[in-house]
């Protein structure tokens, strides 16, 4: 089950949110929150919250797709630490 | 906490963590219930398993007693067995186990299929999510909308209007005389600064108005429905339904919406929506309608306003569907997952903060961009230094030189070419330019002595009770059956500036300038948005086929209407 939220994140390439991984993997909502704090309390993924402001604007947050308890929330991979490290300026 | 651990007639229950896993836990289980402390102080089959999940904290308190280490060993080593077996860390491979058994568990319980109650909102939903219905119904909400908008605020407009044209150019122009300012400052001051902000600063009430009933509609969940009723019409179109969160956006302003396309995927469907978010009428561009509206079409002033804004939603769905089917040919069948929230009163604090949010933004923009433009028009419209009149000044031969091209389109003016061509930079100073070029040269009625600073401000707070108790009866009387507007005050009121448009269009040229400014060219903040997201390219593409359309369906109106007699 853990394995298929992050193998599901690894395809869409993209960060996901908690409606679209319900759909896409059929489980429970409640249920999935579960395993999503299990998988980022573990380090193997990331909640992407976003600002309270970028959503004011928007006409239809009340009904929108990422926003989960208020919040607008999506979850992702984090980052590879190769990738990082190429990333990271030279120190030496 | 409650630990059950069973009984005769109820065995402990245990999650099957599959044989792997089970087998760790089992050597575990039995070392821990050899040993003396642990045994006691611990449930087995619950300690095995959180060592073999590497929890930190037990593993520090077992590895201290005395033998511990061996049984810390012996995790240490399962875990390495499961990791080897399934290719993840132990941990991960137990809580995946145990969630799996929650999940069955939820599906063997909850019956999601079945519904358990028929809501108001469900009924409400049948209704306004109808498929026949919802689309008629969205329009009918956006004409009352702006019904209110027009009928309510021209109260308030005309107050704003005379309190600006009247005390407040009379206490600036009082002030630099007091200061010995110059002839040409105090002529910047009024018909510059005051004539150009003043002309965008008095749809703020207007503004306010649709602001906030935007904002009920939002609160209210009933924009969520909108979603999913458009939904339906994107995708016939050839959009995707999440196209629609940056089209609404559009309706307030371009920029934040053609950023918002980012929730698209496609990068064919991002550019198709950000090339037609321009088309949803911005709140820059209600003030050229209401202004206009208030001057030719009176009474049917909301109606033609709702027109202007279905047309440019109409004329969005054909550019979308040709553009679909041409240079950007790519069907996105992802599936649009919106969640309908329950119909909900909202709050007065979330309105007031809402609608403030909007308006201050409006406000900031006519004090900073609207104002630096309106004093660059001046000098434009000064210079050469000592012209005479306007059409010779620099700006007035540029845009002189520009007219032609609007003549088939029926407004071949210098005035009206020149208040489009300042609208690229931003399309509020369409309005402030008209303010200037019709009225920036204007003498103000000077009947009798100037009123006190006293009288002034008495007279301001006595229009403003007035204009409150218009707005309130005119709203009252959109209900069906009340009439609370007397009868002399029927007419709807006009501001300066709809007084001097009158003598310079009619009615039919005054809708082609109208239709033409709903669709011509995105303000430079839209293209350079469309530039940072897509390239230049595109930002071209979008700012010359908005102008070739706009024009086309200007110049078809004027010449349509003419030839039915409308002239």
């Amino acid at each position: 089950m853990l394995r298929a939220i992050l193998s599901a994140i690894d395809e869409a390439g993209r960060p996901m949110c908690l409606a679209d991984l319900s759909r896409d993997l059929g489980i429970d909502e409640a249920v999935l929150e579960g395993m999503l704090e299990t998988l980022i309390a573990r380090g193997r993924l990331r909640a992407i919250e976003y600002e309270a402001e970028d959503c004011t604007a928007c006409p239809i947050k009340s009904g929108c797709f990422i926003m989960n308890d208020g919040v607008a929330k999506t979850y992702a991979l984090p980052p590879d630490p190769e990738t990082v490290a190429r990333a990271l300026p030279d120190f030496q | 906490m409650t630990t059950f651990v069973g009984s005769a007639d109820h065995p402990p229950f245990h999650i099957d963590y599959g044989s792997e896993v089970e087998a760790q836990i089992g050597a575990l289980v039995e070392r821990i219930a050899a040993h003396p402390d642990l045994g006691a102080a611990y449930q087995p089959r619950w300690l095995a398993i959180k060592l073999l999940e590497g929890e930190a904290d037990l593993l520090e308190r077992v590895g201290g007693t005395e033998g511990g280490t061996a049984i810390v060993d012996a995790a240490a080593s399962g875990r390495g067995r499961i990791e080897s077996m399934y290719g993840d860390t132990a941990d991960i491979a137990i809580a995946d186990a145990r969630y799996g058994y929650i999940h069955g568990v939820v599906r063997e319980v909850v019956d999601s299929s079945a519904v358990s109650r028929y809501s108001v909102t469900d009924r409400l939903d049948s209704v306004l999510t109808n498929r026949l219905l919802g689309l008629p119904i969205f329009f009918a909400v956006m004409f009352v909308v702006f019904k209110l908008v027009v009928e309510v605020s021209a109260y308030f407009l005309d107050w704003v209007d005379a309190v600006i044209g009247g005390p407040v150019t009379r206490w600036v122009t009082g002030l630099l005389e007091m200061l010995s300012a110059p002839d040409w400052f105090v002529s910047l001051a009024i018909d510059g600064v005051i004539a150009g902000v003043g002309a965008v600063l008095v749809f703020v009430p207007g503004l306010i108005v649709l602001y906030l009933f935007l904002t009920l509609l939002e609160d209210s969940g009933y924009m969520a429905r909108v979603a999913f009723v458009m939904d339906r019409v994107m995708r016939f179109t050839g959009l995707h339904g999440k196209s629609f969160i940056p089209m609404i956006l559009g309706f307030g302003c371009a920029v934040p919406a053609v950023y918002a396309t980012r929730t698209l995927e496609s990068r064919t469907q991002r550019i198709m929506t950000s090339l037609l978010v321009p088309l949803m009428s911005c709140a820059a561009r209600l003030p050229v309608y209401v202004v206009f509206g208030l001057a030719f079409f009176g009474a049917a002033a909301a109606t033609v306003i709702t027109g202007l804004y279905v047309i440019g939603i109409l004329i969005a769905g054909l550019v979308a569907m040709v553009l679909s089917r041409t240079i950007l040919r790519e069907r996105d069948d992802a599936i649009f997952a919106l969640e309908l929230p329950p119909y909900r009163m909202p709050t007065m604090k979330a309105l007031t903060t809402h609608t403030w949010e909007k308006t201050k933004e409006f406000v900031v923009k006519a004090g900073t961009v609207i104002l630096v433009i309106s004093i660059g028009l001046w000098f434009l419209m000064s210079l050469p230094w000592g012209v005479e009149e306007q059409r010779d000044s620099y700006f007035g031969q540029v845009s002189a030189a520009a007219a032609p091209i609007f003549e088939p389109a029926g407004f071949g003016t210098w005035e009206a070419s020149g208040a489009l061509v300042t609208g690229f930079i931003a399309k509020e100073v369409v309005v402030a330019t008209m303010a200037q070029t019709y009225l920036g040269g204007e003498e103000s009625e000077a009947a009798g002595p100037a009123p006190t600073v006293g009288e002034d401000i008495r007279e301001i707070g006595a229009s403003f009770v007035a204009a409150a108790d218009g707005a309130v009866r005119s709203t009252l009387s959109i209900i069906p059956g009340v009439d609370l507007v007397p009868a002399e005050a029927e007419d709807v009121q006009d501001t300066a500036l709809s007084n001097a448009l009158a003598t310079s269009f009619t009615p039919l040229s005054a809708f082609a300038f109208v239709m033409f400014v709903l669709i011509y060219t995105p303000c430079v903040a839209t293209l350079s948005a469309i530039k940072s997201e897509f390239g230049w390219r595109w930002a071209a593409f979008s700012g010359l086929y908005q102008f070739g359309l706009a024009w086309l369906l200007a110049v078809l109106v004027f010449q349509v209407g003419t030839f039915l007699g409308f002239a």
